[in-house]
């Protein structure tokens, strides 16, 4: 099986900005930071898991604990991974700067590196010296080879920096091997308090299949492991609703085996939240912005006719019965 | 509540789900756009290219039977009215 490709290693909820989107509620408040045994165990353990090919260190912001996220980062090169950081480049006030916390991460073997910057990062980023620091940033990420990506929040109306900015001020910096993405946000965790009208159409969710679901394993600073990188996933009432195992109590082989039999997250990832909903009896659902607000809406709304689901019963209500002649003869789901 | 409750015994032939699902044999699955998301994730788009190519390939091999089985018909009745070749061979 293909999946999951990705491990993604949430090394802190805290952060240094607490923006206005952020459906992960990550800010300077909070304390949560993962163990550096743990993290090891994880990275060790994902080397045994022959689909998984990329560790993504994120947060919150992973460079508030820059020590062990360039142990993290050095432990998964060493297994041969793929190596990516997600941050919000804080720490790039100068080139300087940002050259020398880059070095230290391409020493240790870090090949791709995503910045986060949009209207809601902004305001916070002034502080440290604003874009100037993405610019920064994303010059020193080139000069030492490493792949960089910015990644833009899109609201409604292109309010804000948008992509075609962000896009010429790169250029303008002779940045242009810079690869910039956006993204509509999802209208969970802190967003749910953001007007309805900021959010654009983009991402409104259809009854098809999330690519996220199964692509990617998140492990959180309390060991949980869920089965997606979704915006719910660290939101305390609807977390139990993505969480597959715990790795203090469980390898990540077999939480991963889990995953792969678990017919929740099969569905998620055929057929979608919105089906899922539908197969709940759902008449007249809210207006959603995106799928991850279909997720939220069911693991907060709907807990208790799923609970009256089983495995068998809540794939038929989803595919119909063709799903019962797939069922591979192995008992395992290693690859 | 946990997720186990949803374990199945054994796991799934998710290639076999996915061309279940996808528009090529009447059903939705996800949108190709979804995929440029994924960047880094060459390997979902290597499953979605077998599933597409599996599923034309499949189309195409149907044809080319059905285009073989009609020549051959077709040839065999010319032979049979015009040049009168019975199953004893050439008169």
């Amino acid at each position: 099986m293909v999946f999951p490709h990705t491990l993604s290693i949430m090394l802190t909820y805290r952060c240094n900005f607490s923006c206005a989107h952020c459906s992960v509620m990550a800010g300077p408040h909070r304390r949560e930071v993962l163990s550096r045994e743990l993290m090891y165990k994880a990275i060790r353990e994902a080397a045994d898991i022959a689909s998984i090919g990329v560790v993504v260190f994120t947060g919150g912001e992973a460079t508030l604990y820059f020590d062990q996220l360039v142990e993290g980062v050095r432990l998964a090169s060493e297994y041969g991974f793929v190596t990516r950081l997600v941050t919000n480049a804080w720490w790039a006030s100068s080139i300087d700067r940002a050259y020398g916390y880059l070095s230290k991460l391409k020493e240790a073997g870090l090949q791709e590196f995503n910045i986060s910057f949009d209207q809601f990062h902004a305001p916070f980023l002034a502080k440290y010296g604003g874009f100037q620091n993405v610019i920064n940033a994303a010059s020193a990420a080139v000069k030492l080879g490493i792949t960089t990506l910015v990644g833009v929040t899109k609201l409604r109306g292109g309010e804000g920096p948008t992509i075609q900015w962000v896009k010429e001020r790169l250029r303008e910096a002779g940045l242009e091997e810079v690869m910039v993405i956006q993204d509509a946000p999802s209208r969970v965790g802190r967003a749910a308090n953001l007007p309805a009208e900021l959010f654009p159409d983009d991402n409104v969710p259809k009854e098809v299949g999330c690519p996220e679901a199964m692509a990617t394993v998140t492990l959180h600073p309390n060991g949980d492991v869920s089965f997606c990188c979704g915006h719910i996933i660290t939101l305390p009432e609807a977390a139990w609703f993505t969480v597959v195992g715990n790795l203090n109590r469980e390898s990540l082989v077999g939480i991963v085996d889990k995953m792969r039999r678990n017919a929740l997250a099969i569905a998620l990832r055929y057929a979608g939240p919105l089906r899922i909903l539908k197969a709940l009896g759902e008449a007249d659902p809210p207006k959603f912005y995106s799928p991850c607000e279909v997720c939220y809406y069911i693991a907060t709304r709907k807990k208790e006719k799923l609970e009256q689901l089983t495995a068998e019963s809540l794939l038929s209500a989803v595919f119909g019965e063709t799903w019962r002649g797939m069922l591979l003869r192995s008992t395992s789901g290693t690859p | 509540m946990t997720i186990d409750r949803f374990l199945l015994p054994q796991t799934i032939d998710v290639l076999k789900l996915e061309m279940t699902m996808s528009p090529i044999f009447g059903g939705q699955t996800m949108e190709w756009w979804s995929y440029e998301y994924t960047i880094y994730e060459v390997e979902n788009f290597v499953l979605w290219m077998q599933v597409f190519f599996a599923g034309w390939a499949a189309v195409f091999e149907a044809l080319g039977v059905a285009l073989a089985a009609i020549t051959v018909i077709a040839a065999w009745t010319v032979a049979v009215i015009k040049y009168g070749v019975t199953a004893k061979g050439i008169p």
